[in-house]
């Protein structure tokens, strides 16, 4: 589904400040995978993200989603499969304009832009139905400007934007670490129904060692740059946050 | 005040309210500071009187509208496709023009177009003294229609978003490079081809035509948004067409109070830096009053 080979990411390079973020790495992940990845500040989490969103450009290696080359595409034409969300609920949504707008921009992903309606009848019962899917009341603020809506409704609102026309992959980089602890769960809830429904496979970033072990099937932990421990199957069963903790303390 | 000052007014606003929307669609649709405007309105009057001089006044406004797309155009690559700084971007493409535009009007600084036929000509018969006003109308409208209803389209849309939340445009897999160069283009053409139908309007192009057209246009949409607040499509066409025209009768009036035509940029410069810096400078007086720290 998706292949690393070999990825250098380097910041800043051949100067005093030169910083490895991506130091060849290396990684195969399976059609259908969720798969949570922890690491500390500076472990190359949201490099490894941008890297594959095409926000930033290689230094070497290679980059094969669903057996077509991605390393060098431009981000809008990687967007067409794959979705994104932020740890910044402001991110991921056009504030000055309405939620039925956005989920319209949201839906054409991967269509030509023209100069039909931006909105068909057919379309707004889809959106209705999706919204009310939400369970958040959002079907009824349709014509709503997305700016006067809370984080956790724009979150949710992100996440139906980024699914709405299936991707390949999705991208979670701590989408819900901005969340108080209950509209966390909510939209945690929602992440892996509409993961689970239809069958996307899933990278998220994240700092909760619970929310890592208890959602997806695999983990993996990044350390400078490198992916040092993979998760899997009945020892990913067996760990526990304190067996994770301690996996923190590498080398 | 006499009636026909008026009617000046309103004509010379409807004039400004075409030049008004393409500063409204880079200044407010996408959020960037365009300065090629100052070069583009030239442009515009500059191509549209040399061709009406030669007999051919509906293709002397068409030319503005393609030249200024093409000013536009070089803008737009030029802070896209070359990573150069939006303002600074404009600043070159506007110093370009003038020299450009010099070059159009055939090294002079102005030209007249006096006894010539104009695209107020062939409709003379009709309206009298009312031509003017009617066919700058149903240009303004006509154009306000079209662009309105491009804004409602799928390309309309993402130009919109483009200004709204660049991230999430290309996370939509829109290119908002292209939509930055289309939304620029757009505004120039829009700003040429006023300036072309104001040439034509006053008989005359200047090679100076241009300057502080983007602080007229700006005061003009912040006119317009002290009546009209709501920040909804029909309403903001609405402060932009508004507020050309009542910046266009403030000015009147100035004019009539003894400032010279001469002042009238530093009256609109004044006007959009306090109408701009009002709401912070007052919250800071308040922030004073109130501050519990010393």
């Amino acid at each position: 589904m998706l292949d690393l080979n070999d990825v250098c990411v380097t910041f800043y390079p051949n100067t005093s400040n030169e910083r490895i973020a991506l130091d060849h790495l290396s990684f195969h992940i399976d059609d259908g995978d969720f798969i949570s990845v922890l690491g500390t500040n500076g472990a190359g989490k949201s490099t490894l993200l941008n890297a594959i969103s095409g926000t930033l450009e290689c230094d070497a290696g290679e980059i094969i989603l669903d057996g077509q080359d991605i390393t060098y595409a431009p981000e809008y034409k990687r967007a067409r499969v794959i979705g994104r969300l932020f740890q910044d609920p402001m991110k991921g949504t056009a504030p000055h304009m309405t939620i039925e707008e956005n989920l319209g921009l949201a839906y054409s992903r991967g269509k030509r832009t023209t100069l039909s309606k931006a909105i068909k009848k057919g379309d707004r019962k889809f959106f209705l139905e999706q919204l009310a899917s939400l369970g958040l009341g959002l079907e009824e603020r349709i014509t709503t400007n997305v700016g006067l809506l809370s984080g956790g409704q724009r979150q949710a609102l992100t996440l139906l934007m980024a699914t709405i026309v299936t991707p390949k992959l999705l991208l979670l980089d701590e989408h819900t670490a901005a969340l108080d602890p209950k509209t966390a769960k909510q939209v945690m809830d929602i992440t892996e129904r509409m993961v689970k429904e239809h069958h996307i496979t899933t990278l998220m970033i994240t700092h909760n060692m619970k929310q890592a072990l208890e959602y997806g099937n695999k983990t993996i932990i990044l350390n400078e740059g490198k992916i040092v421990k993979v998760l899997e199957g009945e020892e990913r069963r067996q760990t526990s946050v304190d067996d994770l903790l301690n996996m923190y303390d590498f080398v | 005040m006499s009636l026909a000052v008026l009617q000046d007014a309103i004509e010379l606003g409807m004039i400004f309210s075409i030049m008004s929307l393409g500063v409204f669609l880079s200044f407010r649709v996408l959020n960037i500071p365009d300065l090629t405007i100052d070069g583009s309105f030239t442009t515009g009057c500059a191509i549209s009187a040399i061709i009406a001089q030669m007999g051919h006044p509906f293709l002397g406004v068409f030319m503005a509208f393609v030249l200024g797309a093409m000013a536009g155009g070089i803008t737009g690559i030029l802070q896209t496709k070359c990573r150069i700084q939006p303002l600074l971007a404009g600043i070159l493409t506007m110093t370009a023009l003038y020299s450009i535009n010099l070059k159009i009007m055939g090294g002079q600084p102005n030209i007249s177009i006096f006894g010539k036929t104009t695209i107020f000509t062939p409709l003379k018969g009709i309206f009298g003294a009312n031509t003017k006003a009617f066919v700058i109308l149903v240009i303004l409208l006509f154009l306000m229609i079209l662009l309105y209803a491009f804004l409602k389209t799928q390309l309309g849309m993402s130009l919109r978003a483009t200004g709204d939340n660049e991230a999430m445009v290309r996370a939509s897999s829109i290119n908002s490079d292209a939509m930055k160069i289309m939304g620029i283009t757009l505004a120039n053409a829009l700003v040429a081809f006023a300036g072309g139908i104001f040439a034509q309007y006053q008989n005359f192009a200047d090679v100076s035509g241009g300057v502080g057209m983007m602080v007229v246009g700006l005061a003009s949409i912040i006119v317009g948004e002290a009546f009209f607040r709501k920040k909804t499509l029909p309403f903001q066409f609405a402060a932009v067409i508004s507020g050309a025209i009542v910046y266009r009768f403030i000015l009147t009036f100035a004019l009539q109070f003894g400032i010279g035509a001469s002042d009238l940029n530093l009256f609109s410069a004044i006007l959009v830096a306090l109408a701009i810096s009002l709401p912070y400078v007052k919250g800071k007086k308040r922030r004073r009053k109130h501050a519990g720290l010393k």
